[in-house]
């Protein structure tokens, strides 16, 4: 909190003010910093308190259920057989392709838009819709996904095909962000490459890019860990709840651990309440693993690039 | 003749920043363009190099800028050429965020240098006069090193590419009084090798580093001649007014 907050005039001071046409008003100024700074402290308090409550729940509820047989079993129509290998892998290696799939598309239209397209009405109208399309729900991108990826580019319900989907679906979220990292970097970067002799290409690849990296990322951390909590579009895609073994190829079917969630708390019986909670547990694990690694590697880029 | 604009008029849009200058700058000359802000010197200056290139609303109206016998705007130069010929230091220091090393060898290594590096390294942060200052610490950011420093370092970057030409948009106006004094000190010596022409806001400073004077006002080319005689007797009573501090 800031310690001017508790500091006064001496009275001689004040007394001598009393004349001049600004009226300081310093006792209500800091009282009102001081109901903003108990308003923001609330709202981050609340976060934290449903947040910790969500947690209980599922760890009271799964935690006794989560053992290694658990995570090293194929799914069972009986609760007490049931694990979650399957979804881990299926989810494993969905969201790493989904991952390449989508940073390569969407750092590469980031830099052309940013970097290298000429500013014109089409631009202006590709950077509109892109705005767009992330506002759109996630089923409707699973509704694309079948007809474009499964159907009609053939790739069957594949991890490929939800992959791709899931790829689409982040697309947005991507773009924008990378773009906002490539317009952080300083101006005097690129006109002190390009006043060298260098093209626009050189430029952007030897210092605009790994100079917005670890802004990147930060967005790329953001949407790979939605695309690891999503099961609405991969269900549209086809992903299937009981697969009872691992994929050999892209083109294998495939469950994720949202969907086997989903399956597993849509049942009546308790016992499956209750393996959906350790499964959540094993998300959230999933997802703090992946998040903890990107953070890892945007600390290092950060280290690299400070102005 | 090493540089030179023929009735050149540029634009921002539709508003002409530029009006019918020429101005021919000489082999191995330090030439200062003075003028109050939005006279539209450092336009004029970014396009020896064809730097207004990334402004979207730039235009070239009329006139040609000559690079030696080069037009620079004709559609037969690659900008890339000119700019590795025609050097520039800008007004905020801006080294890459690398090592001081990397800061000088970047240049030439995209353009195909085949000389010895670390030589390379050496000779032009000595000609920079900022050799024996980091010669112990070239690994090291170039983003660590003082203000008056980095700007010795973004001229040494210049230099490494060993350029016929060196543009400099108000380098001293981000820096302290013996910073500048350094640079200036700089740009007397740099004057033996290179054409040099500096945008100043500084009258003193056009005063002291350079041969000959363009004042500028208003788009338009006032009076062009030796510095001696702008300062001492300059034959245009707006550039007289403006040297005396009656505008600007």
């Amino acid at each position: 909190m800031d310690s001017n907050l508790d500091k006064n005039p001496p009275t001689s001071m004040r007394e001598a003010l009393l004349d001049s046409p600004f009226k300081d008003n310093l006792d209500r100024r800091k009282f009102n910093a001081r109901v903003f700074n108990f308003v923001i402290f609330l709202a981050t308090l609340l976060a934290m308190i449903i947040l910790g409550i969500l947690l209980w729940r599922i760890g009271e509820q799964g935690l006794p259920w989560l053992n290694w047989k658990f995570i090293s079993s194929f799914p069972s129509r009986i609760a007490s057989r049931a694990g979650i290998l399957s979804a881990i892998i299926g989810s494993a290696s969905v969201i790493s392709l989904t991952a390449v799939i989508a940073v390569i598309l969407g750092v590469g239209a980031a830099i052309y838009l940013e970097e290298l397209s000429p500013k014109n009405k089409f631009n202006q109208f590709v950077e509109l819709n892109i705005a767009n399309l992330a506002g759109i729900p996630s089923l409707v991108y699973g509704m694309l996904g079948l007809a474009v990826f499964v159907r009609f580019m053939n790739f069957g319900r594949s991890i490929l095909a939800a992959a791709c989907t899931l790829a689409i679906m982040i697309l947005p979220v991507i773009i924008i962000s990378s773009r906002e990292a490539l317009r952080a970097v300083p101006a005097g970067v690129r006109l002190a490459a390009l006043a060298l002799g260098a093209t626009k290409w050189q430029t952007t690849w030897h210092h605009v890019l790994p100079a917005a990296l670890p802004g990147m990322m930060t967005g790329i951390i953001l949407a790979v860990s939605r695309a690891l909590g999503e099961a609405a579009p991969l269900i549209m895609v086809g992903g299937v709840t009981y697969i009872a073994f691992l994929p050999n190829s892209w083109y294998d079917s495939f469950t994720t651990l949202p969907i086997q969630i989903f399956n597993w708390a849509g049942r009546p019986q308790e016992e499956f309440q209750a393996i959906a909670a350790a499964g959540i547990i094993v998300l959230v694990g999933l997802v703090l693993f992946t998040n903890g690694i990107a953070i890892l590697i945007r600390a290092r880029l950060e280290d690299k690039h400070r102005w | 003749m090493v540089i030179a604009a023929k009735d050149l008029t540029l634009a921002y849009g539709d508003k002409n920043i530029v009006k019918k200058v020429s101005l021919d700058v000489g082999p191995k000359t330090v030439t200062a363009l003075i003028g109050p802000s939005g006279c539209g010197k450092s336009t004029l200056l970014r396009t020896f190099n064809r730097m207004n290139d990334f402004v979207p609303s730039f235009r070239l109206v009329d006139g040609k800028i000559m690079y030696r016998d080069l037009d620079v705007y004709s559609s037969d130069v690659d900008p890339v050429f000119i700019r590795r010929r025609v050097g520039m230091v800008f007004q905020k220091p801006n080294p890459f965020p690398s090592s001081i090393y990397k800061n000088i060898t970047w240049g030439p290594a995209i353009n195909g240098y085949s000389g010895d590096f670390d030589q390379l390294v050496e000779s032009s942060l000595r000609r920079a006069a900022l050799w024996e200052e980091v010669k112990d610490k070239l690994n090291s950011s170039g983003l660590a090193l003082s203000g008056g420093q980095q700007q010795r370092l973004c001229i040494a970057r210049a230099i490494a590419m060993d350029p016929d030409v060196i543009l400099m948009d108000e380098p001293c106006s981000a820096l302290d009084p013996a910073s500048t004094a350094r640079i200036e000190d700089l740009i007397g010596e740099l004057r033996e090798r290179y054409t040099i022409l500096i945008v100043t806001h500084n009258m003193q400073q056009a005063a002291r580093v350079s041969e000959q004077t363009a004042f500028m006002f208003q788009g338009e080319l006032i009076e062009h001649s030796a510095t001696k005689q702008i300062f001492n007797a300059p034959k245009q009573k707006l550039t007289e007014d403006y040297i005396m501090g009656r505008f600007g």
